[in-house]
């Protein structure tokens, strides 16, 4: 996703983390033996997370937010449309490849579906031909296949300018950095255009996702008492859902286990 | 019931009708098992049907909108459970008066909360979809808030525990987040950031209210 200078960085930022949170996951798990799962926070970073936390904020008030405003404000719907099915194709060969490794073959026959026809009747992608054929868009990545395959989360990390993450999805950040076909071409090939398309190419996906995130965020800022606290567990429940395939318009009756019992909104001491 | 009865008796004819058949409806079904769900997702379905016909929907000033917003509000929603939940273990280290303070403001903060969206609301549907078991006494109810502009629709899961002879809402899981255990995790942050001081939090949670009021002109 990110262009090639960046994703060396991603990568030392993963691994750093990963050496820093080694240290310091021990004292954090005896400190609570009471805390349920679900309630747990495991942030050993926070004073770090905090800072970083501030610093991502500072940025976006006075760059990412505006910028995505204008985007809306300024750049017709179509447009907006046509850029979003565009990035969503190019990042089609990381979804399938994780959809494959999650061995969920109706979503990978989905997404190979999708690849094919956006890519040839769609034009690349400019449109989503794809979805009105039956076959909708789902995101995926590593951080979620490590997931599937058992591996825990990890301390909570927020990263300088991407936000909210933990060590095992940073880690898998990086992972589908590196395996994108794009950036493994222009990194094989070197052709001329390789930097224009590739931090083009950058550029629009934080736009694209700071601008579908307008609302939320503007909300999260207005109404919470403590944003830091409130991302934090937001990120957590979001990711568990996408792990869970459940993030976008499950309605199905199985939706997975709840992740608090129901019991414990009953207090029969009261009154 | 008498909650229900309460609310209704102050509205219009066609809502006191609507609740006539509602509180048949209960009643036949009585608490059997096997009519909880149905149960759920009616109480689901009134709260919906009156929240956008009687109170955002309604050509009404907005104080009066408000006043009935926190009348639904406290009859459909189990508020002191939900203020428990979110308090956690600080529940039992406030003082009774600490607690009180705590539910009356956390009730008030969301009837603002939402009164603020009321504006927004265009003419969106609600759209019920089942209803499912949640362990011996509870239910979730899946929704779709349809949205315009052919954007995708917004998934709410509401949780409802059995209260009587009834379900009252507990939670609300939207796209996958949980309301409840949002503001648990955001309060119980700013009570350690205060040294454990519930009041702290109280003193934040009334600032919050009169901004919400005062953005509101209220």
């Amino acid at each position: 996703m990110l262009p090639t200078a960046a994703s060396a960085r991603t990568v030392l930022i993963a691994f750093g983390a990963l050496a820093l949170s080694a240290c310091a996951t021990a004292p954090q798990q005896a400190a609570t033996p009471a805390t349920p799962a679900w309630e747990a926070e495991n942030d050993p970073l926070e004073p770090l997370n905090r800072g970083i936390h501030t610093f991502n904020q500072v940025v976006d008030k006075a760059v990412l937010r505006p910028v995505a405003i204008g985007y809306r404000d300024y750049v017709p719907g179509n447009l907006r449309m046509i850029v979003r099915s565009i990035l969503r194709n190019l990042k089609s060969p990381i979804i399938l490849a994780n959809d494959l490794l999650q061995g969920n073959l109706e979503r990978a026959g989905n997404t190979a579906m999708r690849m094919a026809i956006n890519t040839t009747i769609g034009m690349g992608g400019i449109a989503d031909v794809a979805q009105d054929a039956g076959f909708p868009y789902h995101d995926e990545d590593f951080g979620q296949t490590m997931a599937v395959a058992g591996l825990d989360g990890g301390p909570y990390i927020v990263l300088p300018l991407l936000g909210p993450s933990n060590v095992r999805d940073t880690v898998g950040f990086a992972v589908d950095t590196f395996f994108d076909p794009l950036r493994m071409f222009t990194a094989a090939h070197d052709p001329s255009w390789a930097d224009t398309v590739n931090y083009n190419r950058t550029g629009l996906t934080v736009v694209d996702r700071r601008e579908s995130l307008i609302d939320p965020l503007d909300e999260v800022e207005r109404t919470s008492l403590d944003t830091y606290a409130g991302y934090r567990t937001m990120y957590k429940q979001l990711r568990a859902a996408a792990i869970a395939n459940q993030d976008r318009g499950g309605i199905s009756p199985a939706a997975g286990t709840p992740a608090v019992e129901g019991s414990a909104f009953d207090f029969p001491d009261a009154e | 019931m008498r909650g229900l009865t309460r609310l209704f008796a102050q509205r219009s004819a066609v809502v006191a009708c609507f609740a006539a058949v509602m509180a048949l409806g209960v009643m036949v079904s009585g608490p059997a098992r096997a009519q909880g769900l149905d149960t759920a997702r009616q109480v689901v379905n009134t709260v919906a049907e009156v929240g956008i016909s009687e109170v955002v929907g309604a050509d009404l000033p907005q104080t009066e909108k408000i006043a009935r917003f926190r009348d639904l509000f406290i009859t459909y929603f189990d508020v002191p459970s939900i203020g428990r939940f979110v308090l956690g273990r600080n529940w039992r280290t406030a003082s009774p008066q600490e607690q009180e303070r705590f539910l009356e403001l956390f009730q008030e903060v969301n009837v603002f909360t939402w009164a603020r969206r009321f504006g927004d609301y265009d003419g969106q549907d609600l759209v019920i979809g089942q209803a499912s078991r949640d362990g011996d006494s509870g239910a979730f109810v899946d929704s779709q808030v349809e949205q315009a502009g052919g954007q995708q629709p917004i998934h709410v899961r509401w949780r409802l525990r059995e209260r009587g002879d009834t379900y009252k809402v507990v939670d609300l899981i939207i796209e996958g987040v949980s309301m409840a255990i949002t503001y648990r995790q955001e309060y119980n942050s700013v009570i350690q950031q205060a040294g454990g001081d519930i009041s702290a939090l109280n003193d934040r949670l009334a600032g919050q209210l009169e901004r919400l009021k005062a953005e509101q002109g209220l």
